[in-house]
């Protein structure tokens, strides 16, 4: 027999069971268990309200076989369709004349137990796949040196084999090289302090002498003795690259160095020479022009027509040659003068230039319209020296005109201000468009048009080292367009 | 021209034959070149100045009016020769007139820098040259009015 009142006491669901498997008695517990009223599951068969009731009713046979059962496994369903995981424990009971009468058996709910043990399993199985990704190497070790456990990765890393971390062969101390150690010690203070360290770099020296470089990343584990976790991750590719990178810096610096100091000898070279050329070449220009006119002075009696031609034609080709030279030093000294910005107001340049140059066509019937001119920065002397080019050269391919026009205008065209020149005057056949900013280039003999063919070239030289860019548009005896173009600056207005 | 040195209007520093004979060619077209001396490398024309070594004994008192001064010369080139003359309290008053091929600017800063009076580029045009060379004999032996030597 049993007592009720003990029953109903009971936490865990208890359920009397008859020989042929009906409930005969519950408690309150089970009624909560099971969803099901008293009324309902006295009478109605125990195995019904398992997931697996075949399992259930082994479960009672085997009590009225054996006597009793301990932490039999069931899952107990809640007519809510919930399931709670329980163990029973079950013993027959007997009447008075000892005659086994049916089953006590009483539920114990492990459900939690069972989730919480699942979770941890879960955790575990996670932390075991991420170590054993190996994608860094993991380990596990104690201050003193000793390696405790590992993954592949690190063992590959120091080239040590799992069987030497078993038999506890493998001390992190004795494989660092010994100017290494203090940053682990730094890092051992760290731990014990913060319980975490600042990610280092040190060095593995691998078992086939190779030194590893590495980073990593501490923490101090939990638990009576001291352990640290690490992250350890191979940066030997890395270090390659920025030695590479050093390298090449260091060469590339040497390289400029080199390049400069070739260069600054070039310059020097060239200023040389344009000294030299300045100095030595005009002096014997100068004998032959002066003493070419030397006889035609004193000794005209003795010179007839032809001989006094060729003494001229003599005098015009030094004096030629003595242009050429002034030329191609103006053209030199544009490359090497230092230039200096400042704002420049365009329209009046071109203004007070024209002004100048106005002797050059005394006489002419010759219009200049200046348009209104964008300002901009840049070097005063050599922007005038364009207009000066420019507008010289536009007089000179005007001259056969009757009335010659020239036009210069200008605009802003997003980063750049293009500025122009314009004539009505000989032009040129667009095939040569290139050749005309060429040194000593010209288009025109000199019968036609006197000129040496630098001025053109030294504006390219100006436009360029201001950072534009210069060309021209043109058609035989229809005039020409000469443009040029500087970039916007912030400073102008 | 030793019969000259008492009296010199013009010291011609040059080492080139024919630009010196050119020079003189053109000054004497105007009756310039009566008391010209032409000294053919700088160390010459400081003992001229200086009235040191060849010129030991010559009055430096007398003249020269004026120095046409070429800057690439033997021994002392024209640049010292200039700063020479413009350190030394005896002959700083004396007008030198570089008289150069060079049109370079670094001569031209360098010999106003030095106290220069005047700086001209020798033409390659005889006229040309001609012209100047007269222009600038006319004007210091003739225009100029200098302070009285010795005072």
């Amino acid at each position: 027999m049993y007592a009720r009142s003990l029953i109903e006491a009971s936490l865990d669901p208890l359920v009397t069971i008859s020989a042929d498997g009906k409930i005969t008695d519950v408690n309150e517990a089970t009624i909560k268990a099971t969803g099901v009223a008293r009324d309902a599951l006295v009478g109605s068969d125990f195995s019904d309200y398992f997931t697996e009731p075949d399992k259930a009713r082994a479960g009672y046979q085997e009590v009225f076989a054996k006597g009793e059962v301990m932490d039999y496994p069931l899952a107990l369903r809640h007519v809510s369709g919930t399931v709670r995981l329980v163990l029973y424990n079950a013993s027959v009971y007997r009447n008075d004349k000892g005659e086994v009468t049916g089953i006590f058996a009483a539920a114990r709910d492990i459900t939690e137990r069972k989730l919480a043990e699942e979770a941890m399993r879960h955790e575990h199985e996670r932390l075991r796949r991420f170590i054993d990704s190996n994608i860094v190497g993991i380990v596990i070790a104690n201050p003193a040196g000793d390696v405790i456990e590992a993954n592949d990765y690190y063992l590959r890393l120091i080239g040590h084999t799992r069987e030497e971390l078993a038999q506890g062969k493998v001390d992190w101390r004795a494989i660092t090289p010994p100017e290494w150690l203090p940053a682990d010690e730094q890092a051992i203070r760290e731990l014990r302090e913060r319980g975490i360290c600042t990610p280092y770099e040190k060095e593995y020296l691998r078992r086939d002498g190779i030194r590893v470089p590495v980073f990593l990343a501490d923490a101090m584990l939990p638990g009576p003795e001291e352990q640290i976790a690490a992250i350890v991750l191979d940066i030997t590719d890395r270090k390659r690259a920025e030695t590479e990178i050093r390298k090449l810096n260091v060469e590339l610096e040497q390289r400029v160095l080199e390049r400069t100091a070739k260069l600054e000898v070039a310059y020097k070279d060239l200023e040389g020479f344009a000294y030299s050329v300045s100095h030595d070449l005009r002096t014997p220009l100068r004998a032959i022009d002066g003493f070419s006119s030397q006889l035609l002075k004193r000794y005209p009696d003795k010179l007839d027509d032809d001989g006094k031609r060729y003494l001229n034609i003599v005098r015009d080709n030094a004096q030629k040659m003595g242009r050429l030279i002034d030329d191609i030093l103006a053209f030199s000294r544009m490359g090497r003068l230092e230039m200096s910005e400042s704002d420049v107001s365009m329209e009046q340049l071109a203004r007070e230039v024209f002004e100048e140059l106005k002797p050059s066509f005394a006489g002419r019937e010759l219009a200049l319209e200046i348009k209104p001119l964008p300002a901009c920065r840049g070097d005063h002397a050599m922007l005038r020296q364009v207009w000066v080019n420019l507008l010289d050269n536009a007089i000179k391919f005007t001259q056969t005109r009757a009335a010659a026009r020239i036009e210069a205008g200008g605009i802003t065209d997003g980063a750049e201000l293009v500025y122009y020149v314009k004539d009505n005057g000989a032009g040129f056949d667009m095939q040569y468009a290139d050749k005309l900013f060429g040194v000593f280039q010209r288009l025109h003999s000199n019968e036609e048009f006197e000129g040496t063919g630098i001025g053109l070239a030294i504006v390219k030289r100006i436009v360029t080292r201001h950072g534009g860019r210069v060309w021209a548009e043109g058609k035989i005896n229809e005039g020409a367009t000469f443009y040029f173009t500087l970039p916007v600056k912030g400073e102008t207005t | 021209m030793t019969t000259q040195i008492d009296d010199v209007e013009i010291l011609l520093v040059e080492d080139n034959r024919t630009d010196a004979e050119l020079c003189t060619l053109a000054l004497k077209e105007h009756n310039l070149a009566n008391k010209l001396v032409w000294v053919k490398d700088g160390a010459e024309a400081l003992d001229f100045l200086f009235a040191t070594g060849a010129y030991a004994g010559r009055k430096m008192e007398n003249g020269p009016k004026v120095v046409l001064l070429d800057l690439r010369l033997p021994k002392v080139d024209g640049m010292e020769v200039l700063q020479r003359i413009k350190a030394d309290a005896h002959t700083r008053r004396i007008p030198v007139v570089v008289l150069t091929s060079s049109k370079e600017d670094r001569d031209v800063v360098e010999s106003y820098e030095l106290g220069v009076n005047s700086y001209i580029s020798k033409p390659v045009d005889f006229d040309e040259f001609s012209k100047v060379v007269t222009n600038l004999g006319m004007y210091w032996l003739l225009i100029n009015h200098p302070p009285i030597p010795g005072k």
